[in-house]
């Protein structure tokens, strides 16, 4: 049964207290924190060789960028879908949303080894000059983030399964997908970020 | 009148993608660098908020913490603008 918190939580898709767990939050806020240190450093960095970093960012492969950014977005758009099932309390379309945020998700590992190869393939690599340490750097980092997101839906598909043999799904299930959705649109946003700052921004 | 925090998820999704697409379209050259990367950077911001407010479902959230997100995206963009038009 639910507690009135939680029922003033849920009810009608409102809101009044925060998504999953306050802790989730304190790292999601932490890691973002650490994330705006690395956006302040590359524009440090393009600020001295503004040429040099023009030239590097026109080697990167706008597409590939664009498309990963399509793909991190649509699997957002489920996780927020799975999210809204499991507190309407409908299991099996929670399961099919999150089955369908890790199928989409999954795809950013293949562009993004893709994009990587075909940097490496092109003998541009981590050492290759400033903008390309933090090119891989900060993707490489993001990239391990988005591992973790991906090992995260993995336990919330095991969590939600055995609530769709029960036919329902618990407070606490809701609880963990709220927060390992909040995880996994840090993933997002973050590369929102990353795709302004490494491919968009075209110098005059 | 229906304001956007009552629109479905695919709805703000479009949005993102929309918006996603303009950025794109403006860097490979529909527009001035200048323009085009101002614009990517608001963009960005704009599609930030859409994520927190409708993925991560904080629009109704405590104030606190959105609070210290919205000062997380003013600083974040004002460090990329700052760092472009300096530079």
């Amino acid at each position: 049964m639910h507690g009135t918190a939680e029922v003033a939580r849920i009810k009608g898709d409102r809101q009044t207290e925060i998504p999953g767990d306050s802790g989730v939050w304190v790292f999601i806020f932490a890691d973002m924190c650490a994330f705006a240190v690395f956006f302040a450093l590359f524009s440090f960095g393009r600020l001295s060789q503004p040429a040099l970093y023009e030239a590097s960012r026109q080697q990167l492969d706008l597409r590939m960028g664009l498309a990963n950014t399509l793909i991190l977005l649509t699997s957002g758009a489920f996780m927020a879908h799975a999210a809204r099932q499991a507190r309407a309390g409908n299991a099996r379309a929670t399961l099919h949303s999150l089955l369908l945020t890790l199928a989409v998700g999954s795809l950013f590992g293949v562009t993004k080894a893709l994009e990587w190869g075909a940097k490496l393939h092109h003998g541009i690599g981590l050492t290759s000059n400033e903008f390309f340490t933090y090119y891989f750097v900060f993707t490489g980092i993001h990239f391990l983030h988005f591992v973790i997101g991906l090992g995260v839906l993995l336990v919330l598909i095991a969590r939600v399964q055995g609530g769709v043999r029960g036919g329902a799904i618990d407070a606490g299930t809701t609880r963990w997908i709220e927060a390992g959705g909040a995880y996994w649109h840090m993933v997002d946003l973050l590369w929102i970020v990353l795709f302004a700052m490494l491919y968009l921004l075209r110098a005059a | 009148m229906i304001g956007l925090r009552q629109y479905p998820v695919w709805a703000v999704w479009a949005l993102l993608v929309g918006a996603s697409v303009i950025g794109f379209a403006l860097a490979e050259g529909l527009a001035s660098a200048q323009l085009a990367a101002s614009a990517a950077i608001i963009l960005a911001a704009v599609k930030i908020q859409l994520v927190f407010d409708h993925y991560m479902e904080l629009r109704w959230c405590h104030r606190p913490l959105r609070q210290m997100l919205a000062a997380w995206l003013a600083a974040v963009t004002l460090i990329l603008l700052t760092g472009y038009w300096a530079a």
